[in-house]
Parts: C-alpha cells; sequence; structure tokens
C-alpha cells in the first residue's frame, strides 16, 4: 500500500467517524450542509472547471431539485427519498439539456449572463407560481430519508447518506477526468476550435457537461430538502447559492477532483469559526473571497499542493519546466513499420481525387475570399497551395474543415459531401489539419495533446468508459500506443511528458503534426509548418512529412517559403484575391507570367522579364 | 400613456446609467464588473447621508458623484490591477466578492430598514400641456440627456477621450503610441464609477434605498448591454431605455408579478437568436 492509498484510508476513518466525534445536532447540521455544498460545487466544477463554461445559474438547478424532491416526497413517508431523489435528477437534468442546447451557441461572459438569467428566471418561478411552489409560503413536511426499514433520522444517520452519495460523484468525476472524456472536455476548455478539429465532439460534450451537472445539482436539491425538510424560495437566490458555490469552486481549486469540497467544507465552516454575527460575517466573507482570487490563484488546493502526504498531489508531473533540460532525442529513425502499423491512414489510402472543390465561394460581408474555387487534390501526393497574403489560403482550409460555412458551392472528400459539416464530422470522415497560429491544449502535457486527438480501432462508450471495463481499457492501450507512434514519428517522444507550454516554437509546431497523425487522416492539410522556423528547422519538417507521405498520407501544404514548395510538392496551386489563377508542376508553374506578376507586383515582374529576355 | 412612457424613459434612464459604465469598464479591460449595482447603492446612500447633513441638494449630489468617482480609482487599484492578466472569471469573482462585502457593509452603516430619500421637488407633479408628469422622471430623463451629453463630449471631442478610446481598442499598441494603458483604465474606472454615483443619486428619490437595489440593477443593465449589442456603447443606452419601458408596459398591461422573469427572458431570447444584439461585435471567434 503506497503512501497514497494509506493517506485515503486514514481519510475515509476519519470521515466515518465524525458522527461519533460530534455530538451536538447543530454542529452536525452544518457538517451535513457541507456536504449538500459540497456536491453542488462538484456539480459547478464539471461545467466550470472541466469544461471552462463559465455558468452562474446553478442556484436554479439546485432549486429545480429541491422542489421537485419537495413535491413528490411533501407528507409522505421517508421511502419516497428514493423516487423523489431521482426524479430530482432526472428533472433537472432535462432543465440542463434546455440550457446546455441552447447554450452552445454562446461563450464566456454571454454564456455566464445566458445562464445568471436563467437562474433569476426560476426564482421567479418559484417565487410567483404559488399554485405548485406555494410561493413565500414554501413547502413543509419534507420526511426524513429512509433506507428500507432504517429511518434516518438524526444528523448521523443523514451523514452518511449524504457522505455516500458526495463520494460516489467525486468517485465518478475521477472516472471522469481521467478518462478520454475528461481529455476531450479539457481540450474544449483550452482550445475550443481545434478540439473540433481533432475530431471532439464539441456540441455532444458540452451538452453532456451541462447535463451531468445538471443532475448532480438536483441530487444536492434533494439532498438540501431532505436535510432542512422545509424549503422557500429564499433559499435559491444568487447571492445564496450561486455566488457562495461559485466560491466554493474558486477558493477550493477550480478544475481538481477534491478542491470544490474542500471549498464547501472552509466557507460552511467559516462562519463558526469566526462566531461574529451574520453582517459581519458576510462582509468579511466577502473581502476574503476577493482576497483569494488575488492571493491564491490555483485556490487553496494549489496552496497545499505537495503537502498533506501528497494526497493533493496531481498525477501528472505539475512543473516539469524545473525538473531540468529535457533528455536528448535519440539519433534513431522511428520505426516505420510499426508507425505504418498503428498510424496508415484509416480506411486506406485510395485512389484518384481524394478532395474536390467545386465552385467553392465564401463572402464576408461585401469581401469575396474565396471566388468559384475548383480544386482536386490526388491521393498520395503532396499538394502546395500558394500565394499572396489575404489571397485565401487559410479561409480555404477553414472551410474545407468545417470552420467557416462556404457562401455557394460543394466540398466532396471521399465522395462524401462535407461542405459545412462539423469540424468533427469532417475530422471524423478523415481530414486532419494545423494552424498557423498554434493552437495547442495548453494545460495538458505533449502526449496528452495527441491522446485528445488519436482514433482507437474499437472506441468504448461512456458506460464502458466510466467503469473502466475492458473493452475501455484496450482502448486506452490502444491510444497510447497509437499516440506513442505519433510522437516517436515526429521525433517528440522524448519529450512526452512536458507541459506543451514549456516547448519552444517549433516543437509546438511539430505537437500540432503529431496530434493531426494520430487521426490517422487519409488527407491533412498544414497551415504554413514552417512560419518562425529556421534552416535547421526547417530541415527536420521536411524529413517529417516524408515520414508522413511514406505512411500514405495524402497532404495539403500551405506554405510562403517557395524553395520548400518547390522541394516538397508534387503539383501546385496558386490563389490570388480568391481566385486560381495558376495550377500544375511546381517548376511551370514558376514561370507563369501571372504568379509572377502576383507575388512581385506588376513593374518588378516586368523588369524581371526584361532582364531575362536580355 | 404619457406617463407610462415617462416612468418607463426614467427608470430606462438609470439602466442606461448602469449598463454605459459597466460597457466603459468591458470595453477598457475586458473585465464584466458584477458589483456595479452596488456602486449604485453607494452612490445613492452616501446621497443619503450627505443630504442628512444639512447641505443643500446639489451640493450633496456633487459630493456624491466625486466620492465614488474616487471610490472607483481605488476599487481599479485593489481589486482589477492585480488581476489583469487572469482569466475573466478572476475579475468577476473578485466582483462578486465586493457585492457582498459592499453590500453588508451598508447594511452595518445605514441599517437594515429602507431609507426614503427626499424628493429634489416640492409640487408632486407638472402639468404638461393636460398631460399629469411627476417632476423626478422627467429630472431624471434631462440629467441622463445631459450626462451622456458629457460623456460623448469627453470621449469624441478631447484627446483624454481619443487616448481612451485607443487604448480599450488596443492596449498594446496604444502603449507603443506613447499612452499609459493603465493609467486610462484607472480614469475609466473614475468615470464608470462616477457614473454609477449619478445613477445613485437620481435614483434614491424614486425608489426606497436598501442594500438589495443593487443586484436588480445590475441584472437590468446586463439585459440592457445584451440587448442593445455587448460592447457598444450607444447600445447599452438604448438597450436601458427598452428595458425600462418593457419592464412598465409588462407591469401594466401583462403582469406585474412576471415582469422581471419576462426581461430575462428576453434577455435569453437575444443571447441565443440574436446575439449581437443590436449595435453589437461579432460573436463568433475568428480563426
Amino acid at each position: 500500500m503506497n503512501r497514497r492509498s494509506l493517506a485515503i484510508a486514514i481519510l475515509v476513518v476519519l470521515l466515518l467517524a465524525i458522527p461519533l466525534v460530534v455530538t451536538s445536532t447543530y454542529h452536525m447540521r452544518i457538517v451535513n450542509l457541507a456536504l449538500v455544498f459540497g456536491l453542488l460545487a462538484v456539480s459547478l466544477n464539471i461545467v466550470l472547471g472541466y469544461t471552462g463554461q463559465v455558468a452562474l445559474g446553478h442556484s436554479g438547478f439546485f432549486g429545480i431539485g429541491a422542489y421537485t424532491a419537495a413535491l413528490i416526497t411533501e407528507g409522505g413517508s421517508g421511502l419516497l427519498f428514493w423516487p423523489g431523489f431521482l426524479a430530482a435528477g432526472i428533472v433537472t437534468g432535462i432543465a440542463g439539456l434546455a440550457i446546455g442546447i441552447p447554450a452552445l451557441r454562446l461563450r464566456g461572459h454571454y454564456l455566464a449572463l445566458a445562464t445568471l438569467g436563467f437562474g433569476e428566471i426560476m426564482r421567479h418561478v418559484f417565487f410567483n407560481w404559488r399554485e405548485v411552489t406555494r410561493g413565500m409560503d414554501g413547502i413543509s413536511g419534507i420526511p426524513a430519508p429512509s433506507i428500507g426499514i432504517v429511518e434516518l433520522q438524526g444528523e448521523g444517520s443523514y451523514f452518511y447518506l449524504a457522505l455516500a452519495i458526495l463520494a460516489l460523484a467525486v468517485l465518478f468525476c475521477w472516472r471522469l477526468q481521467a478518462s478520454k472524456y475528461g481529455r476531450m472536455l479539457a481540450a474544449i476548455r483550452d482550445a475550443e476550435l481545434a478540439a473540433g478539429t481533432s475530431g471532439v465532439n464539441v456540441a455532444r460534450l458540452k451538452i453532456a457537461a451541462f447535463f451531468i451537472s445538471a443532475v448532480l445539482a438536483g441530487f444536492s436539491g434533494s439532498l438540501y430538502a431532505h436535510l432542512i425538510r422545509f424549503i422557500s424560495p429564499d433559499a435559491f437566490t444568487f447571492f445564496e447559492v450561486t455566488a457562495p458555490v461559485l466560491s466554493m469552486v474558486i477558493i477550493g481549486g477550480v478544475g481538481t477532483l477534491i478542491g470544490p469540497v474542500l471549498g464547501a467544507v472552509v466557507l460552511t465552516f467559516l462562519p463558526e469559526l469566526l462566531r461574529v454575527s451574520d453582517a459581519y460575517y458576510q462582509l468579511i466573507y466577502g473581502a476574503g473571497l476577493a482576497a483569494m482570487v488575488i492571493f491564491l490563484p490555483m485556490g487553496l488546493l494549489g496552496a497545499l499542493h505537495g503537502r498533506l502526504f501528497g494526497l493533493f498531489r496531481p498525477r501528472a508531473p505539475a512543473s516539469p519546466a524545473s525538473a531540468g533540460p529535457p533528455p536528448e532525442e535519440s539519433a534513431e529513425a522511428p520505426d516505420m513499420v510499426r508507425a505504418a502499423a498503428l498510424l496508415s491512414p484509416k480506411g486506406g489510402i485510395g485512389t484518384g481525387a481524394v478532395f474536390e472543390a467545386r465552385g467553392l465561394t465564401c463572402r464576408f460581408g461585401g469581401l469575396v475570399a474565396i471566388d468559384a474555387l475548383d480544386l482536386q487534390i490526388q491521393a498520395g501526393t503532396v499538394h502546395a497551395l500558394i500565394g499572396p497574403n489575404g489571397s485565401g489560403k487559410s479561409t480555404f482550409i477553414n472551410l474545407a474543415t468545417g470552420i467557416y460555412q462556404p457562401t455557394q458551392g460543394s466540398i466532396r472528400f471521399l465522395g462524401q459531401e462535407v461542405a459545412g459539416a462539423r469540424p468533427w464530422k469532417v475530422a471524423a470522415a478523415g481530414l486532419a489539419r494545423t494552424f498557423q497560429n498554434l493552437r495547442l491544449f495548453r494545460s495538458m502535457t505533449v502526449r496528452g495533446n495527441v491522446l485528445v486527438a488519436a482514433v482507437a480501432d474499437r472506441p468504448a462508450g461512456w458506460f464502458e468508459t466510466l467503469l473502466s471495463l475492458a473493452r475501455s481499457r484496450a482502448e486506452e492501450a490502444d491510444l497510447h500506443a497509437r499516440t506513442e507512434q505519433a510522437l516517436r514519428l515526429l521525433g517528440l517522444w522524448h519529450l512526452r511528458d512536458q507541459l506543451i507550454r514549456t516547448l519552444p516554437h517549433e516543437q509546438q509546431r511539430l505537437v500540432e503534426i503529431a496530434r493531426a497523425v494520430a487521426m490517422r487522416p487519409r488527407l491533412l492539410m498544414l497551415d504554413e509548418p514552417a512560419a518562425g522556423m529556421n534552416p535547421v528547422e526547417v530541415e527536420r519538417l521536411v524529413t517529417a512529412i516524408g515520414r508522413l507521405r511514406e505512411l500514405g498520407i495524402t497532404i495539403l501544404l500551405i506554405e510562403h517559403n517557395v524553395p520548400l514548395v518547390m522541394r516538397l510538392a508534387d503539383r501546385v496551386t496558386v490563389l490570388n484575391f480568391g481566385r486560381k489563377i495558376a495550377e500544375g508542376e511546381p517548376d511551370a508553374v514558376r514561370e507563369e507570367p501571372e504568379v509572377v506578376t502576383a507575388y512581385l507586383g506588376q513593374r518588378l515582374s516586368d523588369r524581371l522579364r526584361q532582364n531575362n529576355a536580355a | 400613456m404619457a406617463q407610462i412612457i415617462a416612468s418607463g424613459l426614467a427608470m430606462g434612464s438609470i439602466y442606461a446609467l448602469v449598463g454605459l459604465s459597466f460597457i466603459l469598464i468591458y470595453n477598457a479591460t475586458h473585465g464584466l464588473n458584477f458589483a456595479q449595482g452596488e456602486l449604485v447603492m453607494l452612490g445613492g446612500f452616501v446621497f443619503y447621508s450627505a443630504a442628512g447633513t444639512g447641505a443643500p441638494y446639489w451640493a450633496a449630489a456633487l459630493g456624491a458623484v466625486v466620492a465614488m468617482g474616487c471610490f472607483g480609482f481605488i476599487y481599479q487599484r485593489v481589486l482589477f490591477y492585480p488581476l489583469r492578466e487572469r482569466p475573466f472569471l478572476a475579475f468577476v469573482t473578485a466582483t462578486i466578492g465586493f457585492s457582498i462585502f459592499a453590500r453588508n457593509l451598508a447594511l452595518l452603516v445605514w441599517g437594515p430598514n429602507p431609507l426614503k430619500v427626499p424628493s429634489f421637488f416640492e409640487t408632486g407633479s407638472v402639468d404638461v400641456s393636460g398631460v399629469v408628469l411627476t417632476p423626478e422622471h422627467l429630472f431624471i430623463i434631462a440629467v441622463t440627456a445631459l450626462v451622456l451629453l458629457l460623456q460623448y463630449l469627453l470621449f469624441f471631442r478631447t484627446d483624454l477621450g481619443r487616448r481612451m478610446r485607443a487604448t480599450a481598442q488596443n492596449a498594446e499598441v496604444a502603449q507603443l503610441m506613447g499612452i499609459r494603458p493603465n493609467r486610462m483604465i484607472a480614469i475609466t474606472f473614475v468615470v464608470a464609477a462616477g457614473l454609477t454615483g449619478v445613477a445613485g443619486v437620481l435614483v434614491a428619490p424614486i425608489f426606497l434605498l436598501d442594500t438589495e437595489i443593487g443586484l436588480n440593477l445590475i441584472l437590468k443593465a446586463f439585459i440592457a448591454v445584451i440587448i442593445g449589442g455587448f460592447g457598444s456603447v450607444p447600445g447599452a443606452v438604448v438597450g436601458g431605455l427598452i428595458v425600462g419601458l418593457l419592464e412598465i408596459f409588462v407591469a401594466v398591461y401583462i403582469s406585474s408579478v412576471y415582469k422581471d422573469a419576462v426581461a430575462f427572458g428576453v434577455l435569453i431570447f437575444f443571447l441565443v437568436v440574436f446575439p449581437r444584439g443590436i449595435f453589437g461585435e461579432r460573436v463568433a471567434e475568428r480563426v
């Protein structure tokens, strides 16, 4: 038994002993409140911490859960707790979907204000829908929960029930965070666009996060109703619920596993420790909250990091930057046979035109960024797309990968229409990309970045993944194997445990390529991969692109480095002002007068022609 | 009818001032100040105390506005400056902390009972060509219009205003042009807090002052800025007036208990269907 499990075992024993030690009913009530709010904080953390979506409507979910449970169990037996509990989860889950689906369109402060509005609407509903909620009179006569023949009268027995439910919720979060879904949520939090183009179904996962969070909030609402045994609209306001729970998550540690619970315990007990009147306590609490945010950016858990027997230490190495320089890359070339086995394009290399755009047009207001473009990419080639700045190259990639919607025209990829499809659908079809201005998952390691995009042959579902069944474990092993090959292929394996933000620019670019390769794409679009690289780094890039070719990946290369294009490309298309002005073999295209003019301007190109003639 | 419109516009003017001050801070810093409503509340209470000393009304009002402006400087120094490099949630949480602090400070200083600030005017109503209007409402509308005019002159007719706008648009480039962004941001906070002081002075005589008014005001200001278009200054003003009118028409013709719920319904409708609002910024992320 290692220190970590020992520490957890001791913690469990201490927790179980609480009702035996705390004899006052009053204090037990506070302990129980801390558990209820701990569950609510865990729920908020899934949306706020794991997914990075600022939601401020948890008072609404909490209230819906409490009212649902109260209306079902009111005046009845304690056994009704269970159907009430489940119903609270289901009803708030539905409310979570009702908020989560429209909220997909919103980000940042828009989402914050929309969810705040939802919380306020629910407050008005609790207050004014008297026929159901009894308005200010509230609902009383909510029974104590009962398990079969055992009536859980008293704070002590309630404690074990609430603790068990909270422990299950934390366990669930632990599995979630450690699973592929946890990685995907973190990817959405760090770089939503890149998550989408890496194959993460952003819409589905965000809705799932809202749903899970709402269900847990509903459970905690139900627990609250059965603890206090009376509810009224006053208990479900922004300042009574949302602000404190937000504080618990922030003070405890956003995105950590047990930080929110820790925050809930601290904030629930603080008034007892301070022993001042409520107004003075609130005064200190308000100022303290602001001070905590300012002085403890990582929350209490961050401040406790590495102390208390390593109980709070995250599994992943936290600051490899301080661990000295990384080991040098081994000079040996990657094992291409193994790489080919694990990273060859899913569904084969294909033949003929894998990609075909027809009459593709994209307008932004009055600006025509892409104008009736026809473009074919042949399987197994490196096709370069060049042109002056602003000629529409990046817009083309954005159209092809589902980030922009074309105004007109069609894009067929492997015979399937992908114009206007969502980025993750395009990614799943086998089209990967990199970004000109890097979009990596900044909170993760190099390996984590690539793992997000890796595609297994037999993906496991939610159920198998969260329970870590055989199929899910096999999938993880598969994903790790493919990730390893992708990193070896790009010469990044020695950097696998480095945090992405500690790497120099060139290596970050290579991680983006490794991430794309792990998707086992049939077509890979590289958006200025050599930008900002020195000649030595460009040589390494050429080697890497050569290896991708060897695997059979078709490549579309956008690049300003013309010598590089001439070396790598089988075929070149030149864009200017969104139109195709030339296409053909690299050497032929280089001589085209219109291409020279586009790059050099009319005067210089005329002079060049005169000089050449002379 | 004219009365309803006048009182809607008067309330809307208050929302417009709060929304405007909120948006000024947002444009300068990209921070959401959730305590904007509490600043109005403090302004109102300071005005109440100043008027209670026997000072003339105009002096008390001016004192409250200046006091709030000064407070704006401290506020930005303590709450915003340390958090300027952090994700927006940090500043949001810190301002929520401040609003809890301010509500309870006001509770301790001015007590839990709502306070009545006497009216500026002795007559209860004025007769404008046969329509009976409340002078306070006209006064609020007139003062707000004046303040907006001054605001416009400050931002578009002075060098300071140009520098403030430059900072709001791109602080880094502004810095390269010799502007001190931190100073401009501090001035923006002072102006914004001064505006909340004006709102506090104006709202005190028509509402009973209590520690709860801040939340209602900031929520309405949120609705106003979303309707007007997030980040747009004229949008905040127009949005504020729309919210004021909407609120009173719903209360009179539909349901007075659900007037706030309807307002939030409009908020969510706008966010989901029409997130750019009337004058707003593009919501889609640039690639």
